[in-house]
């Protein structure tokens, strides 16, 4: 080899090099990024009095007059889509010692509601909320726009925009709503982050349907007794075993949520793996009783 | 009649006389060779007490044979073949109390009082959130009114924890006196503990246990019944002394073969004493104060979907305990979780088993898909076998316009009651109606005949 092709070699693995140290570089910054954002703690709710003492009386109120123009107060605290009105509304709710107190905080937030997903983003915050009633109640909120019945799985549809409108404008992620998302239903859950997410490969986005048509088959029969709650479904583990080793963090939140929501299904190998995922949210996930 | 009989019926209480006349008559032992008396001497009539029912029938058959009857049997107190004065006199000695004997030993020794009292069935750790209820004297051996008890067969799952037991207390006097428990049924076993931790089981043996753990000083204890059986029935327990067959009190179990689901309106809780303005759970208490299998609860343990541990502990009454009848009523946001807890047993019978929605009834029937819904539910609840309905058209602002609203194929027929078109009703709010008690008590005598005992 002449000296000219050796220099020649050796800048050119110099180049690469410093490529490969400058893309790490910027990986790396990209992960402590994202990781920053993810870690960073939302907002706490807090009651106000104000709000607290106009919802009283508007529940407490027994004509229309005086109903409405509370209301205009009310609407006045907090201008369009008065997210906060409606948040203190539901905190209401969850502390009501009555049927009037209740209902009556239930109708304010009728009419003070917009559409379905502006009631969503309104609702958000408080599943983070250190109140555990004040959690339970956005939780029941939330399902009330799910279509819940016992003939049919949650519609879990009208966070799919939010979402991938979150994705799009790099907005930290709503841990809290992805949870009460895997809660309602960890298949549709699944399959709502998956289009979020904008899978483009047939055999990829197939993957992840025959994965969940096949846990979601054998949870159908054990519901309707073809096979006994706690008797497990080899095919149905076995598509399991695959997706807690998938890329995707929603992939891999799904096996967690459905091995805690079904003993049966649950693979001890795999959640003590997923204990240890990258994502919080899996862990969080596969920690969870 | 002779004169100094009529003499002694007068003055029957003066123990001292019949003492007298015992060492007059002298005491004879012979054995009677008619038929055996099961009670205890002097107890004619078998009610634990001698009093003077036992009298009356005493003096019917003086002079008697004694096999000419069974009270003439229970008349030979000494078995001399004859029902006399001595008779009379070893009466006397045991008038107003109890004895431990039965003819033809009687010798006139005052036993021991005995009493069994049962309570309704238990909730999870404790009565909550009903009062621990007595069984009433009157009703306890009755085999419809008497004490209730769920069905525990091994293998019987309680999510909320061993609650199937019936608390049963034993009052006796004199303190620790020497009895036992006699059962006419082998699915009755007695424990010690709630929780039949081991060794705290009675043991019956030819179906009668040895004496009761009753300490020296002690004048009552607690035991815990159990139906280890997972066919249904009937049966008693008998409290007696250890040798002998005179039964002192007696108790009579049925199992249940129901269960009813009390579902209040949205921020009504069960709480203690029940809160008066909460009509479903003062109708819940009533019910279970009558003796049936009443579960009360939040609404919000109703997920929209049906699920939750109103659902839970329907499931496993049906598929553990035999239940095969089953009520749901609410209010409110309590009637829209009854119809979703009703559809939800409905969709999933095919894991469940064999079971009727015998009963529901909504008061004022409100949506319930989520805490903010306001929509009237206006579905009948499927596959009930009965619905009642009540509800109230709106008074317009007064109650934010929550109304229920006709239901098909409801009772009253043909849609349910307005109650605004009744004068105790005219004007009824949402935060009333279901408080009026034409509508609580109509609920009670429906829900009494659809599922009661």
């Amino acid at each position: 080899m002449t000296c000219f092709n050796y220099c020649h070699q050796t800048l050119r693995r110099a180049d690469r090099a410093k490529s490969e140290v400058w893309t790490i570089a910027v990986l790396m910054f990209i992960s402590l990024a994202s990781v920053s954002v993810a870690q960073t703690a939302p907002p706490t709710f807090e009651k106000r009095d104000d709000f607290q003492a106009l919802i009283a009386q508007y529940a407490a109120a027994d004509d229309d007059a005086n109903r409405r123009q509370l209301l205009n107060r009310i609407r006045a605290l907090d201008a369009s889509p008065h997210h906060e009105a409606i948040r203190q509304s539901i905190a209401f709710v969850a502390d009501a010692t009555s049927t009037r107190e209740a209902m009556g905080a239930a109708q304010l937030i009728r009419e003070l509601k917009g559409s379905d997903q502006s009631l969503v983003e309104s609702v958000m915050p408080l599943l983070d909320a250190t109140d555990a009633k004040l959690v339970e109640t956005a939780d029941n909120i939330l399902a009330g726009l799910e279509h819940r019945s016992a003939e049919r799985r949650p519609d879990l549809s009208v966070y799919r925009e939010l979402l991938a409108d979150g994705i799009r404008n790099h907005e930290p992620r709503p841990d809290a709503l992805i949870m009460h998302m895997y809660d309602a239903d960890p298949g549709y859950a699944m399959l709502t982050l998956m289009r979020v997410h904008q899978l483009r490969e047939p055999d990829a986005i197939k993957e992840i349907l025959w994965a969940e048509h096949v846990v979601s088959d054998a949870q159908w029969r054990q519901r309707y007794g073809f096979l006994p709650e706690d008797e497990s479904d080899p095919q149905a583990v076995n598509q399991l075993a695959g997706l807690a080793r998938h890329d995707a963090w929603w992939a891999r939140m799904y096996v967690a949520a459905v091995m805690r929501q079904n003993a049966s299904l649950r693979s001890d190998t795999d959640i003590q793996m997923l204990q240890q995922d990258a994502d919080p949210l899996v862990r969080q996930e596969a920690l969870s009783k | 009649m002779p004169t100094c009989y009529v003499t002694l019926r007068i003055n029957f209480r003066r123990t001292a006389v019949a003492a007298a006349m015992l060492v007059v008559m002298g005491l004879a032992s012979a054995v009677h060779a008619g038929g055996p008396c099961p009670f205890g001497c002097g107890d004619i009539s078998g009610d634990a007490i001698v009093g003077d029912d036992d009298f009356a029938r005493f003096a019917d058959c003086v002079g008697q044979p004694p096999a000419s009857s069974a009270d003439c049997a229970c008349s030979d107190l000494d078995g001399s073949g004859s029902i006399d004065l001595h008779d009379f006199a070893l009466l006397s000695l045991v008038y107003g109390q109890t004895s431990d004997e039965t003819p033809p030993s009687c010798t006139g020794e005052v036993g021991s009082v005995a009493n069994l009292t049962a309570y309704r069935p238990q909730h999870g750790a404790a009565y909550f959130p009903f009062v621990k209820t007595a069984v009433g004297d009157a009703d306890e051996d009755d085999p419809s009114l008497g004490p209730g008890v769920r069905i525990n067969a091994p293998g019987d799952s309680d999510p909320v924890g061993e609650d199937d037991l019936i608390e049963m207390t034993l009052t006796v006097s004199p303190a620790g006196a020497q009895l036992a428990l006699r059962r006419d049924h082998a699915a009755l076993r007695v424990w010690t503990t709630r929780n039949k931790s081991g060794g705290t089981e009675l043991v019956f043996t030819n179906d009668k246990t040895a004496a009761l753990p009753i300490a020296p000083m002690q004048s009552q204890i607690t035991l815990w019944v159990e139906w280890a059986d997972a066919a249904a029935g009937v049966g008693s327990l008998f409290v007696e002394p250890v040798d002998a067959p005179v039964v002192k009190d007696a108790v009579t179990f049925h199992t249940f073969g129901h269960i009813v689901i009390a579902l209040g309106g949205e921020g009504q809780v069960p709480v203690l004493p029940v809160d008066s303005n909460s009509g479903t759970f003062v109708v819940a208490t009533d019910l279970y104060n009558a003796g049936l299998d009443v579960h009360m609860y939040d609404e919000d343990v109703v997920a929209a979907d049906g699920s939750g541990s109103a659902y839970n502990e329907a499931v496993t009454a049906v598929r553990d305990r035999g239940v095969s009848d089953v009520a749901i009523f609410g209010y409110s946001h309590g009637g829209g979780s009854t119809y979703d807890l009703a559809d939800r047993l409905d969709v999933n019978r095919a894991a469940i088993g064999v079971f009727e929605i015998r009963y529901t009834s909504y008061v004022d029937s409100v949506s319930n898909n989520s805490d903010i819904d306001t929509a009237m539910e206006l579905r009948r609840p499927p596959s009930t076998g009965y619905h009642l309905n009540h509800y109230q058209h709106g008074t317009l602002f007064e109650d934010f316009f929550l109304d229920g609203g006709p239901v098909p194929n409801s009772n009253p027929p043909p849609t349910g009651q307005d109650v605004e078109t009744t004068p105790w009703g005219a004007t009824s709010t949402h935060f009333q109606v279901d408080d009026y008690i034409e509508v609580r008590d109509l609920m009670t005598t429906t829900l009494a005949i659809e599922v009661g005992p």
